[in-house]
C-alpha cells in the first residue's frame, strides 16, 4: 500500500501547489460591468479627453443594452458590424438610438463629475444629446472631440461669469434650456433649429455677462 | 524476436506518432480540431474493433500468416497515408492502417510466445515494445514533421515494415507446411473484465495526455513542432523510469492503482496550470508518464496472466486500450472545442478592453482596430487567434513603439490565458475518468473470471 500512499501524496501536492499559485482562476481577464462607474484616467490633451469621453459614452450605451462595452465598441466600428450586432442581439433601431443617447448622457455626467466641463455646459450638452440626429449621436459616441471643443470653449467663458453671478447664470440657463426642450417637444421643431437656438441662448448669455462686466469696470 | 518487437512498437507508435503533426495537417487541409482528431480516432477505432477478430484469425490460420498479412496491409496503408492529398483519404488510410496493425500486434504475441517458449517471458516483451513505441511516437513524429514533413511520418514506416516483416516469411512457410489450431481450455477465452475495463478508462487519459498537451503547446502557446516534441518527450522518459520503478512493486493491483492515481494527478495538474509556462507542464507530465507506465503494464499483465490463448487476450487488451483512447477523444474533443470557442470570445473581450484602455492615440487605436479583425477572421471561430502580424510594422516613434509592444504583450498574454483555460475542463474530466479506473482495479480480484 505504500506506493499508493506516495502516489496520492505526490498527486495532491502537485494539485495543491498549482491551486495555491492560482491555477483555478488562470484565464482571460474579466471585463468590467459597463453599468459600474469606471476609473476616470486623468486625460492629457484633447485626444485623450476625447477617448475618455467616448469610453464613458460606450459604457452608458452598453449598460442600457445589457451588453459589454467591448462588444459594443467592436459593433460600432462600421455600419455593417453595427447592423450585424443589432440583429444578433435582437436590438431595434429605436432601442439602439435610445441606448446611444443614454451613452451620451453618461459621457456628459462623467465629464462633469471629473471636472472636465462645467455645470452650464453639461446642461447644454445634455439637451443637445437628447435631440441630436441619430447618426450624429452614433458619431459622437465614437469621437467626442467636436463636443468637447464646443463645450469647453463655451464653458470656459460661461463658467467664470457663472461664478461671479453666484450660480445665477447656470440656474437661468438651466431654466431656459428646459424651456427650449419643452418647446421642442411641443412644437416638434427640428434638432438643427434647436441646436441653433441653444447656441444663440449661450451666446446671448455670454454677451449679457460681458456687457455686465464691462459696466462694472466702467 | 527483435523484428516482432519492432513491428509491435511501430504499430502502437502509430496510435500517437501523428499527434505532433496534427496542427500541420489541420492547417494544410483547412479543417477543424474535431476533423483532425479523426486522424487519430479512425486508426484507434479500427485497431480496437479488429483486435479480437484478428486474434481469432491468428489462432485459426496461424499467427505468422496473419502477422505477415497485417504488416503488409499496414505498410500499404502507411504509403497511402503519406500520399494522401485530402483529409478524407488520410482518415480512410488510417482506418486501414488500424486493421493491419490489429492483425500484426495480436498475432505477434502468439509468435513471441512460440519464440521465447512461454507466456511469462513473451508478455513483458510484447507489453514493453508497445509501451516504448506509444511513448516515443509523438517525439519521433514531431522531429519528422519539423525537419521533413508530416507525410514522412508515414512514408518512413514502409521500409521499416518490410524489414520487420522479412523474418515473418519463415513463420509463414512453417505454417504452410503444418498448422493446427490450438485447443482452448474451458473458460480461458473469456476476457478479464475488470482489468480490461480499467485499461479502457486509464487509456482515455492517454488521449488527453498526448493529444491535448500537443494541441495546447502548438496551437495554444504557439510552440514549433520540434519544441513541442522536446517538451512532450517528458512523458516517454518518465514512462521508462516508471517501468523500472514498477518492477519493485510485485502486486499488480497496487501497481495499477498507484499508476492510475499518478496519471490522474498529472492530468489534474495540467487542468490547473497557474500560468502559460512550458516548464509548468513538466511536473504533471512526469506524474502522467510514471502513471502510464505503471497502470498500463500492470493491467495488461493482469488481463493476460495465466489465461492461455495469448493472441486472443492480447486482442482484448488492445481493444480495451484503443477503445479507451477513442472514447477519450470523442468525449474530450467536443468539450475542448466548445470551451475554446467560449474562451476565444472572452479573450477577444479582454483584448478589446486592453486596447480601449491603452494610452495609444486614437489614430493608432483605430489603425489596430482595423487590422486585428482581419487576424481574428483568418484564425476562424474555433482557434486561438494569432495577432502578431497586426502590429507590424512597428512605428518609428519610440513612445508609440513602446506602447504598441506592451499592448502586443498584454494581448498575447490574454490569448495564452484563454488557450490554457480552454483546455482545463478536458484535462480535469480526463483526470476524473482515469480516477474511475480505481473502481475496477479495486474489484479486480472479485471480478476475475
Amino acid at each position: 500500500m505504500k506506493p499508493i500512499l506516495l502516489a496520492t501524496v505526490a498527486a495532491l501536492a502537485l494539485i495543491g501547489v498549482y491551486l495555491a499559485a492560482g491555477g483555478a482562476t488562470y484565464g482571460p481577464a474579466e471585463v468590467q460591468d459597463p453599468c459600474e462607474p469606471r476609473v476616470w484616467n486623468e486625460p492629457d490633451g484633447l485626444d485623450q479627453l476625447g477617448q475618455q469621453l467616448a469610453l464613458s459614452g460606450i459604457d452608458g450605451a452598453a449598460c442600457e443594452l445589457g451588453v459589454t462595452r467591448e462588444a459594443l465598441a467592436r459593433a460600432l466600428a462600421d455600419d455593417q458590424s453595427r447592423e450585424e450586432f443589432a440583429a444578433e442581439q435582437g436590438i431595434s433601431d429605436e432601442e439602439f438610438e435610445n441606448a446611444v443617447r443614454s451613452g451620451l448622457m453618461r459621457m456628459i455626467d462623467d465629464a462633469e463629475e471629473a471636472g472636465e466641463i462645467g455645470g452650464i455646459v453639461a446642461l447644454g450638452l445634455r439637451a443637445l444629446a437628447r435631440v441630436v440626429p441619430a447618426q450624429e449621436a452614433f458619431d459622437l459616441l465614437q469621437d467626442a472631440r467636436p463636443l468637447i471643443e464646443r463645450g469647453i470653449g463655451a464653458g470656459e467663458g460661461l463658467g467664470v461669469f457663472d461664478e461671479n453671478l453666484d450660480g445665477g447664470l447656470s440656474d437661468g440657463l438651466s431654466d431656459g434650456l428646459d424651456g427650449l426642450g419643452e418647446d421642442l417637444d411641443q412644437l416638434d421643431r427640428g434638432p438643427r433649429r434647436f441646436e441653433r437656438d441653444l447656441n444663440e441662448a449661450i451666446d446671448g448669455a455670454q454677451s449679457t455677462v460681458e456687457e455686465f462686466l464691462e459696466q462694472l469696470e466702467r | 524476436m527483435a523484428a516482432l518487437a519492432v513491428a509491435v512498437g511501430l504499430v502502437l507508435a502509430d496510435s500517437s506518432i501523428v499527434v505532433l503533426a496534427l496542427p500541420e495537417i489541420y492547417r494544410q487541409f483547412e479543417t477543424s480540431i474535431t476533423g483532425v482528431s479523426w486522424v487519430l480516432i479512425s486508426f484507434n477505432l479500427t485497431l480496437a474493433l479488429a483486435a479480437v477478430p484478428a486474434a481469432a484469425w491468428a489462432r485459426r490460420f496461424g499467427p505468422g500468416r496473419v502477422a505477415a498479412l497485417g504488416l503488409a496491409v499496414f505498410a500499404g496503408a502507411s504509403l497511402a497515408c503519406g500520399l494522401s492529398d485530402d483529409l478524407t483519404s488520410l482518415i480512410t488510410a488510417r482506418a486501414v492502417q488500424g486493421l493491419g496493425g490489429a492483425a500484426t500486434v495480436t498475432a505477434a504475441l502468439e509468435l513471441l510466445t512460440t519464440s521465447l517458449g512461454s507466456d511469462r517471458r513473451a508478455i513483458p516483451v510484447w507489453v514493453g515494445a508497445g509501451a516504448i513505441g506509444a511513448a516515443l511516437g509523438p517525439a519521433i513524429g514531431g522531429l519528422l514533421t519539423e525537419f521533413v514533413s508530416w507525410q514522412s511520418i508515414f512514408l518512413i514506416q514502409v521500409p521499416i515494415c518490410l524489414l520487420a516483416g522479412a523474418p515473418l516469411l519463415a513463420a509463414v512457410r512453417d505454417e504452410s507446411r503444418e498448422w493446427t489450431r490450438p485447443l482452448s481450455l474451458p473458460g480461458t477465452e473469456r476476457p478479464h473484465l475488470a482489468a480490461n475495463l480499467a485499461l479502457a478508462l486509464a487509456s482515455a487519459g492517454i488521449a488527453a495526455t498526448l493529444f491535448l498537451v500537443v494541441i495546447l503547446l502548438i496551437e495554444g502557446w504557439q510552440l514549433t513542432p520540434i519544441a513541442a516534441a522536446l517538451v512532450v518527450t517528458t512523458v516517454p522518459l518518465s514512462t521508462l523510469v516508471g517501468a523500472r520503478l514498477g518492477r519493485r512493486v510485485a502486486d499488480a493491483r497496487v501497481r495499477a492503482a498507484t499508476g492510475a492515481i499518478l496519471l490522474s494527478g498529472g492530468l489534474a495538474g495540467l487542468g490547473l496550470l497557474p500560468k502559460a509556462l512550458v516548464v509548468l507542464t513538466v511536473p504533471p507530465q512526469i506524474l502522467a508518464g510514471l502513471g502510464l507506465a505503471l497502470v498500463l503494464s500492470a493491467l495488461t499483465e493482469t488481463a493476460l496472466a495465466g489465461r492461455g490463448g495469448g493472441a486472443l487476450h492480447a486482442g482484448w487488451t488492445i481493444s480495451s486500450r484503443h477503445l479507451g483512447v477513442v472514447v477519450g477523444l470523442l468525449l474530450l474533443t467536443p468539450i475542448f472545442t466548445a470551451s475554446l470557442e467560449n474562451e476565444r470570445e472572452s479573450a477577444i473581450d479582454s483584448g478589446t478592453a486592453i486596447l480601449l484602455d491603452s494610452e495609444l492615440s486614437s489614430a493608432a487605436k483605430l489603425d489596430l482596430a482595423q487590422r486585428l479583425p482581419a487576424e481574428l477572421e483568418r484564425s476562424g471561430d474555433r482557434q486561438i487567434p494569432r495577432i502578431g502580424e497586426a502590429f507590424e510594422p512597428l512605428p518609428d516613434d519610440p513612445e508609440e513603439r513602446a506602447l504598441l509592444t506592451q499592448l502586443r504583450t498584454d494581448l498575447t498574454d490574454q490569448l495564452e490565458r484563454a488557450a490554457t483555460h480552454a483546455f482545463a475542463p478536458s484535462f480535469l474530466l480526463a483526470a476524473l475518468v482515469v480516477l474511475l479506473s480505481l473502481i475496477p482495479i479495486g474489484l479486480a480480484r472479485r471480478l476475475e473470471l
